[in-house]
C-alpha cells in the first residue's frame, strides 16, 4: 500500500515560525543512529507535522511566541544548549498548547514508514486487518477472582 | 510524552521501546447523582450573534463522585498490578474524555413525578417534545449516543403515529 496523501491545508506559519517549530520538535524526538531512525525534524516527518497541525496553527503560533519570550530572542537562533534550556522551561509550564503539539508530533513521527520498520511493525494502518495480540497468562487474575465481593447486592 | 514517562531528547527512543507494545489501560465510567449544583442555565452575559443567550454549564465533582472515582482508580490499579503491571499511571477525572449531560426530563404518566409522557411529549407544553439524553433517568454505564438516537427515533415514530391528535 502506498503512502496516502493526507487531506491538508497549507501551513499558515511564517518561515521564522517554521524554523522555530522544527528546532523545537528536533529536541522532542531527535534522530538516533543507535536505533536507525530520523528525528521528528526530518524533512518528510516535519512536512507531515506541519500539515497535520494546520487546524491548530494559531495555537502553535501562540506557543512559538511564548517560546521566543522565554528565550528573549528568536528560539531558532539559539545555540543547542540554550535551546535545550528554554525548551525545558516551556515544558515545565505544562501548557495545554504544548500538549496538543506533542500529540501531533508523536502521531506523525510514529506513523513514518522508517520509524515503523525500525520498530519491526508492518508498515500499514491497523485498520482493517488489525493485529494479533499475544495472549498473556490469564492465571494472573486468580487473586482478583478469589477476593471477596466489593459491591452491595441489589 | 505528555505525562513525562517518555522523555524528550536523548532518552526518548530507549524509553519508548521499553513501553512499546507493553502498555494497556482501563477506563472507569462513573455517574454523578442528580445534584442541584450541577446545572445548565442561560448565560447572563454571553450571547450568540443573534443575541440569544449562550448555555452556561456549571459543574463540579461532589464528594460522592470523587469517592467513586477514587474507588475506581484503586480497583483498576489492583487489577492491573495483579496482571503484572509495574508502572500504573492514573488520571481521575479524565479531562480529555467524553462527559455526557443526561437526565432531568424523565418519562412518566404522573406529571408530579415526570417531565414527559411515555412518548416524549412534555406534560406542561403539548407541542414540546424532548428527544435527547434528558430522557435518561440515570447515565447508564456506557456511551449513551446510540441509546439517545434510538430514543429520538422512538419519539419521532410515536409522533408520526399520532399526527392527527398530536397536541390534544
Amino acid at each position: 500500500m502506498g503512502t496516502p496523501t493526507p487531506i491538508t491545508a497549507p501551513s499558515t506559519l511564517s518561515a521564522g515560525q517554521r524554523d522555530a517549530l522544527r528546532a523545537l520538535i528536533g529536541l522532542m524526538i531527535p534522530a538516533s543512529a543507535k536505533h536507525g531512525v530520523p528525528g521528528a525534524d526530518d524533512e518528510r516527518i516535519f512536512a507531515d507535522i506541519l500539515a497535520s497541525a494546520a487546524p491548530i496553527a494559531d495555537r502553535v503560533a501562540e506557543l512559538l511566541r511564548r517560546l521566543d519570550e522565554l528565550a528573549d530572542e528568536p528560539f531558532a537562533d539559539l545555540d543547542p544548549a540554550r535551546r535545550e534550556q528554554v525548551a525545558q522551561r516551556l515544558r515545565q509550564g505544562r501548557s495545554s498548547l504544548l500538549m496538543g503539539l506533542v500529540s501531533v508530533v508523536a502521531q506523525c513521527y510514529y506513523r513514518d514508514d522508517r520509524v515503523m520498520r525500525a520498530l519491526d511493525m508492518e508498515v500499514r494502518p491497523p485498520f482493517p486487518r488489525g493485529f494479533d495480540v499475544e495472549q498473556g497468562d490469564w492465571a494472573l487474575l486468580e487473586p482478583v477472582r478469589r477476593r471477596s465481593k466489593m459491591y452491595r447486592p441489589t | 510524552m505528555n505525562s513525562g514517562r517518555i522523555p524528550w531528547g536523548e532518552g526518548h527512543h530507549d524509553a519508548y521501546r521499553r513501553a512499546f507494545n507493553r502498555v494497556t489501560g482501563m477506563v472507569a465510567i462513573c455517574e454523578d447523582l442528580p445534584e442541584e449544583h450541577n446545572m445548565v442555565t442561560l448565560d447572563p452575559v454571553l450571547t450568540d450573534s443573534d443575541g440569544i443567550p449562550a448555555p452556561k454549564i456549571s459543574y463540579r465533582l461532589s464528594e460522592n463522585s470523587r469517592r467513586m472515582l477514587d474507588h475506581a482508580v484503586a480497583r483498576g490499579t489492583e487489577i492491573l498490578k495483579a496482571a503484572g503491571a509495574y508502572d500504573v499511571a492514573t488520571e481521575a477525572p479524565l479531562r480529555l474524555a467524553g462527559w455526557h449531560l443526561m437526565g432531568t426530563a424523565r418519562m412518566g404518566v404522573d406529571p408530579q413525578g415526570s417531565v414527559v409522557n411515555a412518548w416524549g411529549r412534555t406534560h406542561d407544553v403539548r407541542n414540546l417534545f424532548i428527544v435527547d439524553g434528558s430522557l435518561f433517568v440515570t447515565s447508564a454505564g456506557v456511551n449513551p449516543t446510540s441509546t439517545i438516537q434510538a430514543l429520538a427515533l422512538y419519539v419521532a415514530d410515536a409522533m408520526k403515529e399520532r399526527l392527527a391528535s398530536l397536541f390534544d
